[in-house]
């Protein structure tokens, strides 16, 4: 078989990772973990924009992580926009904390890890400042889910309870199945998914696209976590339609960033 | 918000299919299946035509049935779904012969050679759905000396959960009394570097599949370390991507010279004589 072969890869016209982070981890070697890097990293796999919260602030302290952010957002503000990560541990400064990043125009949402913060449920009254903060500024917030912690029904309720809430499914709750996350972002028009994590099996973005339409998917990497070229090269190669591709990569997280700056 | 699309990369720009690729990781056959995967009975013709929607010239095979449920009883399918395809080679999964459900390396070996296969692939324990032996020398030693005796390269695949990490101290024994086996990690995930740079630094024999090393940068950092010749191009399709297998080492910033032995040049160099007659020639 010639290489001359043409590759089946999609071009979209912009592409905004909606889940990226900074920093070095505890418990893992990330190789070029700064802005630097990141904004390497962006370049080489031609993301124009990237919506990030730092490792700092999901696992240690946020007000340190959220200063690396702002000064990211700062060094590159036309590259990078920021999540305000909070922690329900120190539930009786969430709002101020909230006040503080919000006052940068470079936060577009919130970011909320519990599987890092002490497994609070998200629907419990330590995350309450979070969704009236949210809700009274329309903001998007994207939750971390995993096995461990809240089952889809909390994220339901949520969406129910605060409907002005563009509640973000992180990893598209890839540990609830995907049958379940079908059934819950259909019966809600503010919930959207995440796809990093699910998209590095072949097929899976085509499965929700099959069944939702592409309009309240975001392309995400969790970069530099792990390997963005991975998930955002499986988006690229799939077997959409350019359109779909198009909302997917960059469309549907330029509106909903932006409106989240209006 | 003013959000405007960056310039288009180079890679861009570049001619797409200049590269020789030749994936050293997918299956064919129906496997049990995944649900967010795509799931689907995979034949060569469908390999086939994956590597040529997305740019691949070659590949090395093995069948999920010899995975899922009887190395014996796959490895014979594969050669049946191989035949007459010189983009594909083989890859048997094998097993230690103390049970009598493989022969003793003495005749396995030769049955490999016979088949016409590259390569053998390992799934040993650490989750409850690989093959359930340890990959210890007293279990598998004398099938390992055999294989680095007759230049047959072990894929190993210890299925890892995503944070898993694969049973280091067994890996380093093998590495350590086997130096001539040519071993491919295929499946290193992403959060092991400190436990996998100090193999790569100590033993050349130990190299890594790209889309099996699921970190930041990661082709960049591992060459720039330890040279390109440690990474071999693969994806693990049809459960993962082969496009994004390609859209990783497409768009690494390393040298051409080190993408074209990453591409191809370090699996055929791994594969020897055998691979000789395979993949065409545009990757030598």
């Amino acid at each position: 078989m010639p290489s001359e072969t043409v590759p089946g890869r999609h071009r979209p016209p912009l592409v905004i990772d909606a889940h990226v982070h900074i920093g070095p981890f505890r418990n893992f070697h990330i190789p070029d973990n700064g802005i630097e890097g990141v904004v390497a990293a962006m370049d080489s796999l031609g993301v124009d924009v990237s919506v990030m919260s730092a490792h700092a602030s999901i696992s240690a302290d946020y007000t340190i992580g959220n200063d690396i952010v702002i000064d990211a957002a700062t060094r590159f503000p036309s590259r990078i926009l920021g999540y305000c990560a909070v922690n329900p541990n120190y539930a009786d400064s969430m709002a101020d904390e909230l006040e503080r990043c919000f006052e940068h125009a470079a936060f577009r949402g919130i970011k909320l890890h519990p599987e890092l913060h002490g497994n609070h449920a998200l629907d419990s009254r330590q995350y309450s400042a979070v969704w009236e903060f949210a809700s009274r500024r329309r903001l998007p917030v994207l939750s971390h889910s995993f096995f461990a912690g809240d089952g889809l029904d909390v994220f339901a309720r949520i969406a129910e309870s605060y409907p002005d809430v563009q509640l973000i499914l992180g990893h598209a709750g890839q540990d609830f199945g995907i049958d379940s996350v079908i059934d819950l972002a259909a019966g809600h028009e503010n919930i959207w998914l995440d796809l990093c994590g699910p998209l590095s099996l072949d097929g899976a973005v085509e499965k929700l696209v099959h069944a939702l339409g592409p309009g309240r998917i975001l392309f995400g990497s969790d970069l530099p976590f792990c390997d963005g070229a991975l998930q955002l090269g499986t988006l690229l190669y799939s077997r959409l339609d350019p359109s779909q591709v198009e909302a997917i990569a960059g469309k549907n997280a330029l509106g909903l960033f932006g409106e989240a700056a209006a | 918000m003013h959000l405007q699309s960056v310039a288009e990369s180079p890679e861009q720009d570049t001619d797409p299919g200049r590269l020789g690729l030749v994936d050293s990781n997918v299956f064919v056959g129906r496997a049990s299946g995944v649900p967010w995967a795509r799931n689907f009975e995979v034949s060569s013709r469908d390999v086939l035509a994956e590597m040529s929607r997305v740019g691949v010239d070659g590949a090395v095979a093995y069948h999920v049935l010899a995975r899922e449920y009887s190395p014996r009883l796959g490895n014979g399918l594969l050669l049946d779904e191989i035949a007459g395809q010189p983009a594909l080679a083989g890859a048997w999964i094998v097993l230690p012969h103390h049970t009598g459900e493989f022969p003793p390396p003495a005749a396995l070996i030769p049955e490999m050679a016979a088949a016409g296969v590259v390569m053998a692939r390992m799934h040993p324990s650490t989750d409850p759905s690989a093959h359930r032996y340890l990959l210890a020398d007293w279990v598998v030693g004398e099938l390992l000396e055999a294989l680095a005796d007759a230049g047959f390269p072990l894929a190993i695949d210890f299925s890892l959960f995503r944070r898993a990490e694969p049973p280091w101290e067994l890996l380093f024994q093998v590495l350590n009394t086997h130096p001539l086996l040519k071993v491919l990690l295929m499946d290193v995930q992403g959060r092991n570097n400190r436990t996998l740079y100090p193999l790569l630094e100590r033993f050349p024999n130990l190299t890594i599949q790209t889309a099996g090393l699921n970190v930041h940068r990661g082709i960049e950092d591992v060459v720039s370390r330890f040279g390109a010749d440690r990474l071999i191009f693969g994806s693990g399709y049809p459960l993962r991507s082969m496009g994004a297998a390609r859209f990783g080492l497409d768009t690494a910033e390393i040298a051409e010279t080190d993408r074209r032995l990453i591409g191809a040049g370090n699996l055929t160099s791994l594969l020897g004589p055998r691979a000789a007659d395979r993949f065409g020639a545009t990757h030598a």
